[in-house]
């Protein structure tokens, strides 16, 4: 009979591919949404709206239809598979687009929380608009948002299990081939995995905004 | 994960190749297929005919496509999938075959370019061992709910012969046996080497159920291999198969299986 110690090895295994994808859509959805966050309070109306269109379709959508859509649509209307040999892929780059705007979200609602007087002080002592942002308002924002970014990306933990949709083994995917064999507790046993690592961010998050929270000393 | 980073490595230089081998290529899916050097087959993990040991896909149809890919000249490549996506993925060219216990319908037939005939399979229901007095006839399935793999064969059986019945969808046929096992349902329809394999597999948590005999009687149906529509692969690997039948490689890969009796000549 197949040994819980390798199936706590074998599972794993499958959680690092979600911790891979977790990562990484981090390290690039986080400066990403920035990006659209500042396209979409961009004074160039065209983009900016060009931007909403674009966050609503994102936000609007199922991402497991989304990571279909992108792994499926370049094979089928045009003939070019070119994520057949990278699923993973596929799934990185739905999870970064996906998860940068509601990241970009996120921030405008702490950019927009600011009161207006800190521009104008900023204005009055002679700061450029660049400084303005990055040296007054960028770190108000950060600090103002980390419950609500805590919060997507706990999210992010679990969502990677969306992935399976195409066959990208993440931690459920390996739980499932105990299945096919008949063995069914490992798949149950995968909410210990995802219950352990959301329990360190929580631990993370209070750390980081406790030591963000310096005005109440 | 080992097979789809050896995907990766062999198939990152394929992919630019592809785009202008694809081209003159377009209406000739072997000449596509043997100008990337390898077949991609889809599969899932479905003891005996594909699953994995030791990180290395095996079982009778892993074994056979192996062969075949090497009359062919190519690389094997084996590429899990999920079972109701197969079709998206053979058109969307994320694979070249669906080549996994898959039951010939004519449904298929006009959808896909299908190869002959190999292996015999039929449709079986799996109740409850408790059960057993209660489901003894097709009769008694009228009322009961019955669960299946969405777009299965067994699918098909219940929407043609079980209307009375209600129909619980499955994302696959081992969570069509746990949608037994849980009490969510009365009856599950599967593939005859998959119910009898789970049902009796040493310590499988599937023991408490069984195999009911008579309850349905599905008629036989053949497992054949999938390939795009209109694709000049069917007819190559017919060939291949005819070949590896005369000089009895099929028959060899199938004993080791315990599938002989199944095989079609």
């Amino acid at each position: 009979m197949t040994s819980f110690l390798e199936v706590s090895l074998a599972l794993f295994d499958g959680f690092k591919t979600s911790l891979s994808l977790f990562v990484l859509t981090l390290l690039f959805a986080i400066p990403l949404g920035l990006l659209i966050c500042f396209g979409e309070r961009s004074k160039f109306k065209p983009l900016a709206d060009l931007i909403r269109v674009f966050i609503w379709i994102i936000r609007g959508t199922p991402l497991m239809l989304q990571i279909l859509v992108v792994f499926y649509v370049p094979g089928i209307l045009f003939d070019r598979p070119i994520f057949a040999n990278n699923r993973f892929l596929a799934a990185l780059i739905t999870f970064v687009i996906n998860y940068a705007c509601y990241f970009a979200e996120i921030y405008r609602g702490g950019i927009e929380s600011i009161p207006q007087g800190q521009y104008e002080a900023g204005q009055v002592l002679g700061l450029t608009n660049n400084q303005i942002f990055f040296k007054i308002i960028l770190l108000q924002v950060i600090k103002r948002i980390v419950p609500s970014m805590a919060n997507e990306i706990i999210t992010l933990v679990k969502d990677t299990s969306l992935v399976r949709v195409i066959t990208v083994v993440e931690i459920i995917k390996v739980a499932e081939r105990y299945t096919a064999k008949g063995l069914i507790w490992p798949l149950f046993y995968t909410g210990v995995y995802y219950l352990a690592f959301c329990g360190l961010l929580t631990i993370f998050f209070l750390y980081v905004e406790k030591k963000l929270n310096y005005y109440r000393g | 994960m080992a097979l789809s980073l050896g995907a990766c490595s062999s198939s990152s230089a394929d992919t630019s190749s592809d785009s202008s081998a694809d081209v003159p290529a377009a209406d000739s899916d072997l000449a596509y297929v043997q100008g990337k050097g390898n077949i991609v087959v889809g599969v899932t993990d479905f003891e005996p005919m594909d699953y994995i040991v030791n990180g290395e896909w095996t079982g009778f149809d892993a074994e056979l496509a192996l062969k075949v890919g090497e009359v062919l000249g190519v690389d094997v490549v084996f590429q899990e999938i999920s079972w109701d996506m197969k079709e998206t993925e053979l058109s969307g060219k994320t694979i070249d075959v669906i080549w996994n216990g898959l039951t010939w319908t004519e449904d298929r037939a006009a959808n896909m370019a299908m190869t002959d005939y190999y292996m015999l399979n039929k449709q079986v229901a799996v109740i409850r061992k408790d059960d057993a007095d209660k489901f003894v006839s097709i009769d008694d399935l009228a009322g009961a709910t019955v669960a299946a793999e969405a777009g299965s064969a067994g699918e098909e059986f219940i929407q043609a012969n079980l209307t009375d019945s209600t129909y619980i969808e499955s994302e696959s046929q081992k969570y069509a046996l746990m949608e037994l096992l849980s009490g969510n349902v009365d009856v599950t329809i599967l593939d005859y080497t998959m119910g009898y394999y789970l049902v009796n597999a040493e310590g499988s948590d599937f023991g408490s159920l069984m195999v009911a005999e008579n309850l349905i009687s599905a008629d036989e149906e053949y497992y054949a291999i999938a390939c795009r529509q209109g694709s000049d692969l069917a007819t190559a690997i017919n060939d291949c198969l005819k070949q590896l039948k005369a000089d009895g490689t099929v028959k060899e890969i199938a004993s080791k299986y315990g599938l002989e009796g199944s095989i079609v000549d």
